[in-house]
């Protein structure tokens, strides 16, 4: 009855709007062309029409600046007014115009010449090469501002969307701040707003058009989109995933943010996704730096950074609401609301999923098996909460109150011996961030509480569940300074400090570790078409040297030369570490050994672990046309002192244990790796929009690793890298209501290589092989945008293409259809 | 909170009644279903410490019955089954978990402290360690027991059905396993060294073979009773224990080989042993060399006053000769030895086995070049080496 009451209202909807800034960013740069070539009329709808697509407030500067040229005073002034509301950077500046305007208005109604704007000096009545020559020094003009701008609060006015405000943390898509406008801006690369362009690393954006085209029902689905990324999904609520290879259970390469607050889990050293107190609707973009990021964001940055950016306080509509149900028991629902009031906004949010698992390690009807949840079939149940407050007292100064909390049951699939747990618990967390001009302060507090066991447990056999209480407390002070020092220079410096303490069954005692940071990067542009970005970062770390404290060094550089504003070349050396989780320094696990009632393995953390290393040496390529976007990376990473647990080795006597009432057979320790991992590889992405409100997006990734080792054939992470992976996308906005999209993604075959005990006696420790075939995944996503786009009806398909497995314990991905309803007020 | 889920389901038309399939992880970890053996341990006595319940399949049993190693292992703590002093009767649960299907049989032997019951001095605590040769038999006081009929003492087989088609296996209960002290082992394990051999520290070579070298002669060793206290290894009380053997129980002494000889207890087995190193010291292939007890052994304490042979007399020595003869028997199909041509190259050890079920083998972890490379926390013990060397 849904599908005939969307269908019917497909048929009477009247008009159509979708991803946009692609097409802004066209309908901007021709509008900007025949303004250059005299033909404002034509130029102003064109740069309206942008405007229409995606509000960008410098887009109303040059309606307004254009409107002013073609010596149309009234228009210009209500746009220069317009522009004003959004609070931008150079207010003085234009309403001291925007004064001259009205004065000569006043004074003269008639037509005159025009009183020259301070901000913009008028266009002479000349050739059209002189006048894109003019209007291409404005855009040079206005980069600039922008970039030391960074991105001010701005406001559409007339509208309830609020911008969010970059001067703490990273802002919205809305406030891609500068001209040109539309241009991809990225704020994590170097802890600031800049052009994607300018990044020192390999970026990738994913946008909100982007996630709600996809249709993805969490973070990790989404990321396949990222070229190199490696998403190994486990279960409905378990995924790992990592850049450039290394992935495994507990996936620990790869540092996750949520508005510049790491959500990695430091004990157990993974980011469980379902624990994000957001939902996917909250997300306003997420940010991917591919490769070593430490010198920026410290330990365990160590083959991307990823930064969740979520929708601003104050932005985006008033209210909104989504409903979701499917196959698999799947449903969830979230509600947003955002608003202001005066100086001060606001934006909560809450959500709620749940999802049957894909598929069951054992029938229910087994006797030598035992589950322990009491619905063995869930795979998620997740309740969350989240409010961001921001106080903005003046221009350059922000406050903000931020606190969020999830509730969840999910799966979560650790490593070694041990297969998929349940994991039942809450993560809460408390921001505040303060920016005073150039200084930006931040601080947080994030608080666990969970109680874990395997999901199927050998009947009769002592439990081995846990309980884990952590707290996480983080300060940062950043201080951003532009100067000329032979070329323009911008710095950014900052100081950390960080406390981390668990309590957890697995560990023998309360773990508690400071550690202390402090970071500086330059960019350097001695020339135009040049750019030397220098960054240098130490971490001081309680056991990094031998167990006791000791330092961290993360150098990076990197030079990028600029053939034309759209087209660079990008050359980095990066280093980065990853830190001992409190799993790998201090635990000490004992569990049965399945089958043998009377022996126990030994699994023991190791203080004295070296951190992993990595060096990274990189060669970028990037351009942007005007249909096309291109970008390659090739890089060669080493990779040193792997940290691992080690092969079961038997265990030396004694071996009775009088506390658990078994004899120890074996046991692993956490140790480095002596090998040195070498990867090479190298990552294609090309965006393409052969026709308006059309896009296409192909990403290939190519990777092998090597190792130094004696015996290179057990080289775990060479065989569980696929050498080739390939993403494709389309997506259709048809322009009236229908959203079409599809995406394909192709990930290699591999080899898992896991120590195990023997089959026939499971006193005997072995080394276990499972090759894994490669898979396609494919999803799909058909939705209709009524009512002005306030209600969206939206049917999406995942895992379309036949069942899989992406890792050898993981579930059997299957097929699911979901029915999705979003309004907005 | 998951009804609002429900709800949601129900409201948008999309509700889901199916469960989510079975699919196993690619290891098989739950193939083919399994099931429990459990039950109780009995025990009445003086005697304290753990009682480790041994379970074996009925087509290997274990010594002296055959040559069968544990399939798995269940302990039953001395807490658990000691809540008080006193002689008892005591009882207490035990489990074997996720046993597939298959018959099998129930040892056991209450690994005795007794240093808990008032020993002083030398008095020996528990000290089986289940995971080395050297470690994981029973020592003298030790007391054994099983699931046995207690009129014949025989194993009493269990089976875990698995019905065709059945998703689970069978679980057993109730299965009684008793002990009794009167049974208790009356010495040490046969631990012993080779007269006149001295093991070298390094692993041997091709160059070094480090053995002594069988050629085309017979070769005759003393096995001389070595008490060894070391570490883990405490095996003050060893012995060799002398008797006819009658596996056909009809009342008089076998002559297995047909060498006009009566079978002896121990039996002794020179095994070939795998050619991997320093490892293969430790495994064994299904290679015999022809061996036995020479002439010189006790035939004459074993007589009764008839002179006739006593079946139930037993006779402790010290030193034993064997007589190792340049002959290979493949064992791999037990029910069907079969001579071999040629006698394999490689290393051969040598199995003493008791008629209680105790045994002794050269070389172990203790060897010299063995412990150093393992570092198993065992001691390194001068002769425990030993090895013939095949060329």
């Amino acid at each position: 009855m849904l599908v005939f009451i969307a269908l019917a209202l497909l048929l009477v909807s009247p008009q159509a709007r979708g991803d946009a800034r692609q097409d802004a960013r066209r309908d901007f740069k021709k509008g900007m062309e025949l303004i250059a070539a005299g033909q404002y009329d034509a130029g102003i709808a064109e740069l309206e029409a942008a405007y229409a697509i995606k509000p960008h407030p410098n887009v109303l500067y040059n309606i307004a600046r254009a409107h002013l040229d073609a010596g149309r005073v009234v228009e210009a002034l209500q746009h220069y007014r317009r522009y004003l509301a959004t609070e931008p950077r150079d207010r003085e500046v234009v309403a001291a115009t925007i004064a001259k305007l009205e004065v000569g208005l006043a004074q003269a109604r008639q037509p005159a010449p025009v009183p020259e704007p301070a901000a913009a000096p008028p266009v002479p009545a000349a050739a059209s090469e002189k006048r894109l020559a003019d209007l291409l020094a404005r855009l040079e003009d206005a980069v600039d501002r922008v970039e030391k701008l960074e991105a001010s609060p701005r406001e559409e006015p007339g509208a309830a969307r609020s911008a969010p405000q970059s001067l703490l943390e990273q802002p919205g898509s809305e406030v891609e701040a500068g001209l040109p406008a539309y241009e991809e801006m990225v704020f994590s690369a170097s802890r600031r707003a800049q052009s994607a362009l300018e990044a020192p690393v390999a970026t990738t954006v994913i946008t909100e058009e982007e996630i709600r085209l996809s249709g993805a029902q969490s973070v990790p689905e989404l990321l396949r989109r990222v070229p190199g990324a490696d998403v190994s999904i486990m279960g409905v609520a378990s995924a790992n995933v990592s850049m450039r290879g290394f992935n495994q259970r507990l996936s620990n390469k790869l540092l996750v943010l949520v508005d510049g607050r790491t959500v990695y889990e430091d004990f157990l050293g993974f980011t469980h996704w379902p624990l994000l107190p957001i939902s996917i609707e909250d997300i306003e973009r997420i940010e991917v730096m591919r490769g070593p990021g430490s010198t920026l964001y410290g330990a365990n940055a160590f083959m991307g950074v990823l930064n969740i950016i979520t929708k601003s306080a104050g932005a985006g509509s008033r209210a909104t609401a989504h409903l979701l149900a499917g196959t698999g028991d799947s449903a969830g629902a979230s509600l947003s609301t955002s608003g202001r009031e005066g100086r001060v906004r606001y934006r909560a949010s809450f959500g709620y999923q749940q999802a049957d698992k894909w598929s069951v390690d054992f029938s229910d009807d087994r006797a030598d098996v035992t589950p322990t949840a009491k619905d063995p079939t869930l795979g998620l149940r997740a309740m969350k909460a989240n409010m961001v407050v921001d106080f903005v007292p003046a221009p350059a100064a922000r406050f903000a109150l931020s606190g969020g909390t999830a509730q969840i049951f999910s799966e979560l699939y650790p490593s070694g011996l041990l297969r998929n747990f349940n994991y039942d618990g809450t993560e809460s967390y408390l921001k505040a961030d303060a920016a005073l001009g150039a200084l930006k302060l931040k601080t947080f507090w994030t608080h666990s509480q969970a109680t874990s066991e395997p999901q199927y447990w050998s009947t009769g056999t002592p439990s081995i569940a846990s309980e884990l209480t952590s707290d996480i407390v983080d300060a940062e002070v950043q201080i951003d300074s532009d100067f000329t020092l032979v070329g323009d220079n911008r710095l950014v410096a900052g100081l950390g400090w960080r406390m981390k303490r668990a309590r957890w069954t697995y560990l023998p005692e309360l773990a508690l570790e400071h550690h202390f940071s402090a970071f500086v990067q330059d960019e350097w542009r001695p020339w135009k078409p040049l750019m030397i970005v220098g960054s240098y970062r130490i971490d001081r770390h309680p056991l990094l040297d031998e167990g006791q404290p000791g330092f961290a060094h993360s150098p990076r550089g990197a030079v990028l030369l600029f053939f034309t504003p759209t087209l660079v070349l990008r050359g980095s050396v990066s280093t980065a570490f990853r830190v001992p989780t409190f799993l790998e320094s201090y635990l000490d696990l004992r569990l049965p050994v399945a089958g043998v009632d009377g022996a126990e393995m030994r699994i023991v953390g190791n203080p004295r672990l070296k951190p992993e290393q990595i060096f990274n040496l990189e060669l970028g390529f990037s351009a942007v046309f005007d249909r096309v976007t291109f970008e390659l990376a090739a890089y060669r990473s080493q990779v040193h002192d792997l940290m691992q647990f080690g092969a079961l080795i038997p265990a030396s006597a004694p071996t009775w244990n009088p506390e658990t009432g078994r004899h120890l057979a074996f046991s692993a320790t956490s140790e480095n790796d002596p090998a040195v991992f070498t990867a090479l590889g190298a990552e294609v992405g090309v965006k393409a929009s052969p026709f308006d409100r059309t896009d296409l997006r192909l990403n290939v990734a190519l990777e092998n690793v090597s190792t130094d080792a004696a015996d290179s054939e057990e080289c775990v992470p060479c065989s569980q890298v696929p050498f080739l992976k390939v993403f494709g996308s389309a997506t259709a906005r048809l322009a009236r209501f229908l959203d079409l999209s599809a995406d394909a993604s192709y990930v290699g075959g591999t080899t898992w290589v896991q120590s195990e005990t023997a089959k026939d006696d499971p006193t005997l420790p072995m080394i276990a092989t499972y090759p894994l075939k490669g898979y396609v995944v494919v999803n799909a996503r058909l939705a209709a945008r009524l009512l002005d786009d306030r209600l969206a009806l939206a049917l999406v398909g995942t895992n379309l293409a036949s069942m899989h497995k992406e890792h050898p314990f993981g579930n059997f991905v299957e097929r699911r259809l979901f029915l999705s309803l979003g309004g907005a007020l | 909170m998951r009804r609002l889920g429900v709800l949601l389901l129900l409201l948008l038309g999309a509700p889901d009644c199916f469960s989510p399939p079975v699919g196993p992880a690619d290891d098989q970890i739950g193939a083919p279903p399994k099931a429990s053996i459990s039950g109780q341990v009995f025990f009445t006595g003086q005697a304290r410490g753990e009682v480790i319940v041994l379970m074996y399949s009925a087509d290997d049993p274990p010594p002296p019955f055959g040559h069968g190693s544990p399939r798995s292992l269940a302990v039953v703590p001395r807490t658990r089954l000691f809540p008080s002093d006193g002689e008892g009767p005591f009882s207490a649960p035990f489990t074997f978990n996720l046993v597939p299907a298959g018959t099998y049989l129930l040892s056991a032997l209450l690994d005795r402290d007794e240093c808990a019951v008032g020993g002083v001095g030398g008095c020996r605590k528990s000290d089986l360690i289940p995971w080395f040769f050297a470690t994981n038999e029973p020592n003298a006081g030790d007391i054994p027991g099983g699931h046995v009929d207690l009129d014949s003492g025989s194993f009493l087989p269990i089976t875990i059905a698995s019905p065709a088609g059945a998703v689970s296996a069978t679980p057993v209960e109730g299965v009684a396993v008793t002990l009794d002290e009167r049974l208790a082992y009356p010495t040490d394990r046969p631990a012993f060294v080779v007269r006149g051999y001295s093991d070298s520290e390094n692993l041997p070579t091709a160059k070094a073979p480090g053995g002594m070298a069988l050629g085309d002669q017979m070769l005759a060793l003393t096995l001389e009773s070595a008490p060894l206290f070391s570490g883990a290894i405490d095996q003050r009380r060893s012995g060799f224990l002398v008797r006819y053997a009658d596996e056909d129980h009809d009342g008089k002494p076998d002559d297995s080989d047909a060498n006009g000889l009566p079978d002896l207890w121990p039996k002794i087995y020179v095994q070939k042993l795998a050619p991997a190193l320093p490892e293969g010291l430790l495994s064994t292939e299904p290679v015999l060399l022809a061996a036995g007890l020479g002439p010189d052994a006790p035939y004459a304490e074993l007589a009764g006053p008839d002179g006739a042979p006593d079946m139930e007399k037993t006779v402790q020595v010290q030193s034993l000769t064997l007589r190792v003869l340049p002959k290979a028997l493949d064992v791999s199909n037990p029910p069907a030895v079969r001579p071999l041509e040629a006698v394999p190259a490689g290393r051969y050890g040598i199995i003493v086995q008791q008629y209680t079920g105790q045994t002794w083998r050269v070389p172990n972890e203790s060897a010299p070049m063995l412990v150093k490379a393992s570092d198993l926390g065992l001691p390194s013990i001068p002769g425990q080496g030993f090895f013939i060397d095949k060329r």
